[in-house]
């Protein structure tokens, strides 16, 4: 069975463009939520979101979502000491949603409202759906092998990691560059207002008082080896991505499973695909959004598959929102570094436990700990339940 | 891999049966050949989007074509890998338009779930029973491609026993933004929705890039006219009723054309 790592990382978080300042926002527990500068907020219950600080790489012709992507993937290219000729021949799978739907609201907003017809910004309205972050990518960083846009809502960016995966492990490629990117939306940001999933101040995950999510933007991008391979060229290796497991509820468009059914599978068929006992898996990253119904319900899987044990949980989220496309990779960066520093990230603003949530959550300050595996959970709209399951290598 | 069965809806009508011998004629002046909302009503569907009820149709009718009952596809077992180029944009444009016009948030509790591409497969799952893996791609007919090469690799590593691969596109709410792509001006816009049961077995096959369109690929868009994401499948439908051995499918999007070839003939749907 082919043994695939990880050996380069790369990210565009609200704490700024990098990995470093990424992993030390999130170790240090530090909340980037803050007042929303980026669409009209007055008048919506929730003014918040973790929003990525100025300035971005790339081009301000292009979408912030594709500036965002670009930056994150060259990050981990470049991280992963890959040349021109390596690049080539590697795999690009991109988790993405709103694509460049920033620009183009505001393009259709303004056509709607003025009545008249109004020239159309043309790369931004070219970037406006979701596949626009991979043609950028691969355009621009030379990656010409098999090319995906996976759109699983909110667990795309873990879903792009799990078919990149396949991808090596299939020998189709050597090599695969994959992750997510999502930038704030008026969609979205309406969206969840109208839904009253948003908590008015940062969201509080696993706390007894919660009241719904935070929305955030970022990317961020892996790359996945062959470890034959990465050792023949001398790579270094951050993690291996030792199993994953993706299911389906089959229950609601909206509302996962009550007893988080798919979830425990999800879990279950990364543990298999690992062949990793749940005792070995000392972390868990947790979807962790903030609402209550997807906290206790994620508990509850968490619980029927590792037990009352010494399962430590926490969840990114409660730092720099929910990121949507991009969530389930940045979350697997910060599961990779959790294992590489022996270090788990907190869940900020978690004061007061929920007596329903079995685990410790490592509340407000990061726990250094020893760490054989981790995992990383994403669960979108639709029921699609991803788990992500990381080794120390 | 084989095919267990085709479904196939398109805006000329039910199955391969229901197609013109070339679309453009069939249209005469239209641009735009709408696909009627299919006849799935009650509780279940009160908030599903004209594009979620025609992939559900779509599945409906490849159980019939294969003499299937829905317990064939239900459980962990069938993957579900959906495709599409636009199936989405109607719902966004809907909830955007009502956002602007209402202002702030009442955009819609009830339709913002629908502007998730994923609203789509989501409802195929949920009428189906489908639990097992589960992939969402977004392009037009090289994602199609894709999609089909990942569930031979699925099926060919048992992460699957059966997969289930549909792609839906609807126009029609849309046309006039279409209407400003001139890349739209030669074919026909025909909303459609397809669907392939796809079975371990036979030679194992790949996804790579193609120079030029296969004779399938120019067949399905001569008869159907542009489906975008469908025009794979539904070159599928048209081999598999061919019985052509060896068969070469063949999809392009945005200057990317990629091609799946299969070595020997895929098990015809019964009719």
């Amino acid at each position: 069975m082919t043994q695939i790592v990880v050996t380069g990382l790369g990210a565009v978080s609200p704490f700024g463009v990098g990995v470093k300042a990424y992993w030390d926002g999130v170790r240090s527990g530090t909340c980037a939520i803050r007042p929303v500068t980026l669409i009209e907020a007055d008048g919506f219950r929730c003014r918040i979101a973790a929003e990525v600080p100025g300035p971005l790489p790339g081009s301000a012709r292009r979408s912030r979502g594709d500036r965002m992507a670009l930056g994150a993937a060259r990050e981990a290219l470049d991280d992963a000491g890959l040349g021109a000729c390596e690049r080539r021949e590697m795999a690009l799978i991109v988790g993405a949603v709103g694509g460049g739907m920033l620009e183009g609201e505001a393009w259709y907003w303004a056509l709607k409202r003025g009545g008249r017809r109004l020239r159309a910004p043309q790369l931004s309205l070219r970037s406006i759906l979701p596949w626009s972050h991979a043609e950028v990518i691969g355009s621009r960083l030379g990656l010409e092998g098999p090319r995906e846009t996976i759109v699983t809502a909110c667990s795309s960016g873990a879903a792009s990691l799990a078919i990149a995966a396949d991808l090596v492990a299939d020998g189709v490629v050597p090599a695969a560059l994959a992750g997510g990117a999502d930038t704030l939306t008026r969609l979205c940001f309406m969206g969840f207002n109208a839904l009253r999933l948003l908590d008015p101040d940062p969201c509080r995950p696993f706390d007894r008082d919660r009241r719904g999510m935070s929305i955030g933007e970022g990317a961020a991008f892996v790359v996945l080896e062959d470890a034959a391979h990465a050792r023949a060229r001398g790579a270094r290796v951050y993690a291996e991505l030792a199993g994953y497991g993706m299911t389906t509820d089959a229950f609601h468009v909206t509302s996962p499973h009550p007893a988080g059914e798919g979830m425990v599978r999800a879990m279950q068929a990364a543990l298999a695909r690992a062949r990793v006992e749940p005792g070995a898996v000392g972390y868990a990253n947790a979807h962790g959004t903030g609402t209550l119904q997807n906290d206790r319900i994620e508990a509850g899987a968490l619980r029927e598959v590792f037990g009352d044990g010494g399962l430590l949980v926490s969840s990114t989220k409660s730092m720099i929102g929910h990121t949507m496309a991009a969530a389930g990779s940045l979350e697997a960066v910060a599961t990779v570094l959790a294992l590489v520093h022996e270090t788990v990230p907190p869940t900020a603003h978690l004061t007061t436990p929920d007596p329903e949530v079995a685990f410790d959550c490592v509340p407000g300050a990061a726990r250094e700990v020893s760490l054989e595996c981790a995992i990383s959970n994403s669960f979108g709209f639709g029921g699609q339940n991803v788990t992500l399951l990381f080794r120390c290598p | 891999m084989r095919v267990a069965g085709v479904g196939l809806l398109t805006g000329w009508g039910e199955g391969l049966a229901a197609l013109p011998a070339h679309a453009r004629r069939a249209a005469g002046s239209r641009s735009l050949i709408p696909l009627a909302a299919p006849p799935l009503g009650g509780e279940r569907f009160r908030r599903a989007t004209r594009e979620c009820l025609f992939g559900v149709t779509a599945v409906y009718a490849l159980l019939r074509e294969a003499g299937l009952g829905s317990e064939a596809i239900a459980g962990g077992d069938t993957a579900l890998i959906y495709v599409t180029a636009g199936g989405y944009g109607a719902s966004n444009r809907a909830f955007i338009e009502a956002a602007a016009s209402a202002g702030r948030e009442s955009g819609g509790a009830l339709y913002f779930p629908y502007t998730a591409p994923s609203a789509i497969p989501a409802e195929v799952t949920i009428e189906f029973g489908l639990r097992g893996p589960y992939v969402i791609l977004i392009g037009g007919a090289a994602a199609t491609i894709e999609a089909l090469g990942q569930a031979d690799r699925m099926l060919a590593e048992g992460t699957c026993a059966r997969a289930l691969v549909l792609a839906v596109e609807t126009f029609a709410e849309c046309a006039d933004l279409y209407a400003r792509g001139r890349w739209l001006v030669e074919w026909p816009l025909v909303e459609a929705a397809a669907c392939a049961l796809l079975l371990p077995g036979g030679n194992g096959m790949m996804a790579g890039p193609a120079e030029r369109a296969s004779p399938l690929e120019e067949a399905v868009r001569r008869r159907v006219g542009e489906t975008l994401a469908c025009a794979p499948l539904i070159g599928l439908a048209l081999a598999c009723a061919a019985g052509d051995d060896p068969w070469e499918l063949t999809g392009q999007w945005r200057g990317r054309r990629l091609a799946l070839r299969g070595e020997r003939s895929p098990a015809g749907p019964r009719r």
